[in-house]
């Protein structure tokens, strides 16, 4: 922090003795922190451990055998949920703080072991046999349970990537647009269903203090399936596209209104931006159908994005100032 | 020099700094409150999510208007849209002051679109025109990018006019000065140090503060071409790629590189923990990773998953080590964060990081097929 400034702020009168002293005090201390720096190099360790592991369990597979490996996860997966349970923090419905730095590690490691368990089982065993579904529902099950007794922001993203594979769908944010074939009817289907049940969910977390912290990440999945299988639906049935569209403008209703009152940019932003896509869609649907390959809509399309551009300009802009004043 | 509001950059940064002090605690909220009355800051600077916004639908706004400006021209003047594209430039050029003197627009999206906008096409309509080859069109980058950088502060400008001056030098020595191609590693190497140290004495004068965050850029990037400059695998897959010395494609003087491939990332650790300089700790850790990719690229002396498994041991076992260690904070360093003011959103992003990087084990069960290319906003423009 610049000293000299807050110099020149004490003798402006803007700042008091006691704080400059503290302000003081802090410059004095140059204490340099390296938290960034460390919890990187352990998350690249575990990446690269549990990795080559991986990999050398999978050459060896002959020698080791698969009773072995599969005594060896289970004996990890057993040994990091027992240290979880014992060093935990009692559980309330509230946010519970991780009792030190290695416990959400310890509980990644031992979720991801029990998925590769069930994982391993299925693929080797065939424990479920033909219904797959129990062979991801099981994970599933264990994922949210672990998320919500432990208080683990990344075990619940994993339940809810679970929940769609589950359900059928890919929800990884690279992966949403790239891996599901939105052509497919079901997909759409399930996909809207999957969205209303995580915007839900997100509900009932802030309304019944249900670790209400996990809003943000329920509502987060939630939205972005939602909106995306809503438009693949536009695009899919178009010959009632309109019917979609409606749907969309309620759903982009609720999103506004509900990021108004979160105070929330970032869902203000994806709203506006799925939504105008939606609309624009509807609107090159519009000059097709009356200019055919005319030279007049084409004008009139070009116009048309100039104008709605500068229109969710000036709307962005009032939103942020509304949001701003609340 | 600076487009924006003098006074207002500079009671920015003392908000800024005032907003830091209140978040550790140091002074009170009616202190902040009269620091930024006394300070007022007349920009208009939106959320972060919002300046994204703003960003994408002006270039949308400006993509299109550019489209049914060459469309009406077009037709009536043939060839004419080297110049369209100029006059252009110049239009976007007057909005972005305007957007800046008279609407205070200050990192809004909006004046960004309008700035990178401006420099596309202004680069792309002079370059066409000139017809231009590698050298002039790295001299071209340079000076628009400088004028932003100056004008603007805009540090990924600063960064694109320093790459281009390296990229002058780069062909000034391969194409136009009779020397001998093998000293190019060493000018780059000069160059980048040149401008370090030049970056850190301009750093301290109390007139170009403005510009902090820009010279912040281009030291990161300096430091890192200087290593790249170095690097066994980038000076000899240069090489070979462009220049062909030897027949073999083996390197000469090899081993110089070799030492320096090595060299310049513990010397960057070494002084970051030296000086407390975060820079060049997390530009030398960054660089360690270069260097084992290096290595490993040339010499298989382990399999790559035994390598991974020690690593990652390794890794772990020594960030154990120094969390233990930094407990009670030892020379200066500590394991605790100072700033705890976005845990929250740190949190959230924490965890999609792990949703993608662990989550992709649960496949779905029946999509396989690529669908959804149809979703790009501006795109729908294909339609005609």
């Amino acid at each position: 922090m610049n000293t000299q400034l807050f110099e020149q702020l004490h003798n402006e009168g803007l700042v008091t003795d006691g704080s400059f002293e503290k302000i003081k005090e802090d410059a004095a201390k140059q204490l340099f922190s390296i938290h960034w720096e460390i919890k990187t190099l352990l998350y690249l360790g575990v990446l690269l451990l549990s990795g080559g592991l991986g990999i050398l369990i999978y050459k060896n597979i002959d020698t080791i055998g698969h009773q072995a490996i599969l005594a060896f996860i289970a004996a990890v997966c057993a040994g990091a949920f027992y240290y979880c349970v014992k060093t935990k923090l009692p559980f309330s419905t509230a946010k519970v703080e991780s009792p030190n730095v290695y416990f959400d590690y310890v509980l990644l490691l031992g979720c991801l072991t029990f998925v590769s368990f069930i994982a391993y089982l299925q693929f080797q065993y065939n424990a479920f046999g033909t219904r797959y579904g129990l062979a991801t529902f099981f994970p599933m099950l264990v994922l949210f349970f672990s998320a919500y007794f432990f208080d683990h922001l990344g075990v619940l993203s994993l339940a809810i990537t679970n929940l769609a594979a589950w359900i059928g769908i890919t929800v990884t944010p690279s992966q949403l647009l790239r891996v599901n074939d939105f052509n497919s009817i079901t997909i759409i289907y399930s996909g809207l269903f999957l969205g209303a049940l995580l915007i839900a969910l997100a509900f009932i977390s802030k309304q019944k203090k249900w670790k209400h912290h996990f809003e943000f990440t329920y509502a987060n999945f939630g939205t972005h399936v939602l909106f995306i299988s809503c438009l693949s639906a536009m695009f899919q049935f178009d010959r009632i596209y309109l019917v979609w569209f409606l749907l969309l403008a309620v759903l982009a209703f609720f999103s506004y209104t509900r990021s108004m009152k979160t105070k929330s940019f970032y869902f203000l932003l994806v709203t506006t931006l799925y939504t105008y896509i939606g609309i624009s869609y509807v609107a090159i649907r519009f000059l097709i159908s009356i200019g055919g390959y005319d030279m007049g809509p084409v004008y009139l399309g070009l116009l048309y994005f100039i104008m709605s551009g500068i229109g969710l300009v000036l709307f962005l802009i009032s939103s942020n100032r509304k949001i701003k004043a609340l | 020099m600076i487009a924006y509001n003098n006074t207002s950059l500079h009671n920015e940064r003392i908000q800024e700094q005032s907003t830091t002090a209140f978040e550790n605690n140091f002074i009170s909220k009616e202190e902040l409150q009269s620091i930024q009355l006394k300070y007022p800051v007349q920009f208009y600077t939106p959320n972060i999510f919002i300046r994204i916004g703003l960003f994408i639908l002006t270039g949308i706004i400006l993509s299109f208007s550019f489209s049914l400006f060459s469309l009406l021209f077009m037709s009536s003047l043939e060839n004419a849209w080297k110049g369209l594209m100029l006059f252009f430039a110049i239009l976007t050029y007057a909005a972005l002051e305007f957007m800046i003197q008279t609407k205070q627009h200050y990192k809004s999206g909006v004046d960004d679109a309008l700035l990178w906008n401006f420099a596309g096409m202004l680069f792309g309509s002079v370059s066409l025109m000139l017809d231009a080859g590698a050298l002039t069109n790295c001299v071209l980058a340079f000076l628009i990018s400088l004028y932003c950088c100056i004008r603007f502060a805009d540090r990924i400008m600063s960064v694109v006019g320093f790459l281009s001056l390296l990229a002058i030098l780069f062909f000034l020595f391969t194409d136009h000065l009779g020397i001998s191609k093998a000293i190019i590693p060493f000018v780059l190497m000069a160059a980048s140090a040149t401008v370090y140290f030049l970056i850190k004495n301009l750093e301290k004068k109390d007139s170009l503060k403005n510009y902090e965050h820009c010279f912040t850029m281009i030291r990161i990037t300096s430091l890192l071409s200087f290593y790249a400059a170095g690097n066994y695998y980038v000076v000899r897959e240069v090489n070979n790629a462009m220049f062909h010395l030897t027949s073999d494609g083996s390197l000469p003087f090899g081993w110089l590189f070799w030492i320096l491939t090595f060299l310049i990332p513990i010397l960057y650790i070494a002084r970051g923990i030296q000086k407390k300089d975060v820079l060049f700790l997390r530009v030398g850790l960054l660089l360690i990773a270069a260097m084992i990719f290096t290595v490993r690229n040339y010499y298989h002396i382990i399999p790559h998953e035994v390598f991974m498994t020690i690593a990652g041991s390794v890794l772990l076992i020594l960030s154990y080590g120094l969390i233990r260690y930094l407990k009670q904070p030892k020379f200066g360093f500590t394991y605790a964060e100072l700033n705890k003011e976005n845990k929250m959103e740190k949190l959230q992003i924490e965890s999609l990081i792990i949703a993608e990087t662990f989550g992709q084990q649960t496949k779905p069960t029946e999509t396989t097929k690529f669908g959804g290319g149809s979703f790009g906003g501006g795109g729908a423009g294909g339609e005609f």
